[in-house]
């Protein structure tokens, strides 16, 4: 009987080892694909405000252009 | 007895299976990932067809854990972000930090997308000399909570401009406390806390951008009428073209602020309000 235990205790544990490295796995992939993700969208984002910057101070310099040419009746 | 016992040590094997990965699926749960992968559609999920007011209602009910996400209102959050905070004449710490009259002279200005603030600046000649006042203005470290109770609240850094709005909306005032958890990697939460980091700068870019593409638009009339003007009367050609010239240039810029605002906004939209 002992024998019978020890035969299906092992393989009880090796396939909860198995299944909880697969797991494992799973997760800490996610989670890289969410950093990656993260990451390419925030350089994303990064460009589109430096390019919103750069538009903006051309803006301002025009405004402050306008404002010298023109009176101030606007 | 004994012949039993493969049947037993089978039924023992399928009980461990079945236990592991239940286990393994409920870590799988975690709804932070699908969250941060397409943020802000949960929440579309859940407020659609019901009025703004309702929505507010409803959020800032999940009280958090251990400091994750007390969550009140963050669909609020993500429209009132900075500009609603801008333009709030209550705001007193606004006023301070705004220069001259730019509270009393905002009439809100609506955002089209309804993603963010509801009002912003309303520039004048004088306002606008001194922008500069408002762009290098102080920051101030918030700790910004989510809707979702298990999404973990993030530090970030704001405009003190948008300080009152943010913690009207929950959030307060400090860095994060640090919390123990075997969910995320160090890694994980310092790249997260960047991104939303990114996120608020470039919301709180936006927000400039969009003010002062309303005071150049508004300025671009008073230009054209007054060029009319000059045009029916005897002033010198060279004048006249010389300013209409401005107005051209002004008029280019204006258009292409006004793409890569539409551009920018929608990249950030909601990202803050889940």
């Amino acid at each position: 009987m002992f024998h019978y235990f020890k035969r299906v205790a092992a393989f009880a544990i090796a396939t909860a080892f198995i299944f909880t490295s697969c797991e494992d796995k799973t997760t800490s992939s996610k989670e890289e694909i969410e950093i990656k993700t993260m990451d390419s969208t925030s350089k994303v984002i990064e460009e589109n405000r430096e390019k919103l910057e750069d538009q903006t101070e051309k803006v301002e310099k025009s405004l402050e252009k306008l404002d010298e040419e023109f009176d101030s009746t606007n | 007895m004994k012949k039993y016992l493969p049947i037993l040590g089978f039924s023992l094997l399928i009980v461990t299976a079945v236990a592991v990965t239940a286990a393994g699926t409920q870590q799988d749960k975690n709804p932070k990932k699908d969250k941060q992968e397409q943020p802000g559609k949960q929440k579309d999920k859940q407020d659609k067809g019901k009025p703004d007011d309702q929505v507010k209602g409803n959020q800032g009910k999940n009280d958090d854990k251990g400091n994750q996400g007390k969550n009140d209102e963050k669909g609020n959050q993500g429209k009132n972000d900075n500009k609603g905070n801008q333009g709030n004449k209550d705001d007193k710490d606004d006023k301070d930090n705004q220069g001259k009259g730019n509270n009393d002279k905002n009439d809100g200005v609506v955002d089209d997308r309804g993603n963010f603030m509801k009002k912003g600046f309303k520039w004048d000649r004088e306002t606008f000399k001194e922008r500069e006042k408002f762009r290098k203005g102080e920051k101030v470290t918030v700790c910004h909570k989510f809707n979702r109770e298990d999404e973990p609240a993030v530090t970030i850094n704001i405009s003190a401009n948008a300080l009152q709005a943010h913690l009207g909306h929950g959030d307060v005032r400090g860095e994060c406390p640090a919390v123990e958890n075997d969910r995320w990697s160090d890694r994980f939460l310092r790249q997260r806390s960047d991104y939303y980091n990114n996120v608020v700068a470039t919301n709180e870019q936006v927000v400039y951008s969009q003010s002062i593409l309303d005071y150049a638009l508004n300025r671009l009339t008073g230009a054209r009428t007054q060029l009319v003007t000059l045009q029916n009367s005897n002033a010198p050609a060279a004048d006249i073209e010389r300013k209409r010239l401005l107005v051209v240039e002004l008029e280019e810029n204006t258009s292409l602020l006004q793409n890569l605002i539409g551009v920018t906004a929608s990249l950030v939209a909601n990202k803050l309000a889940d």
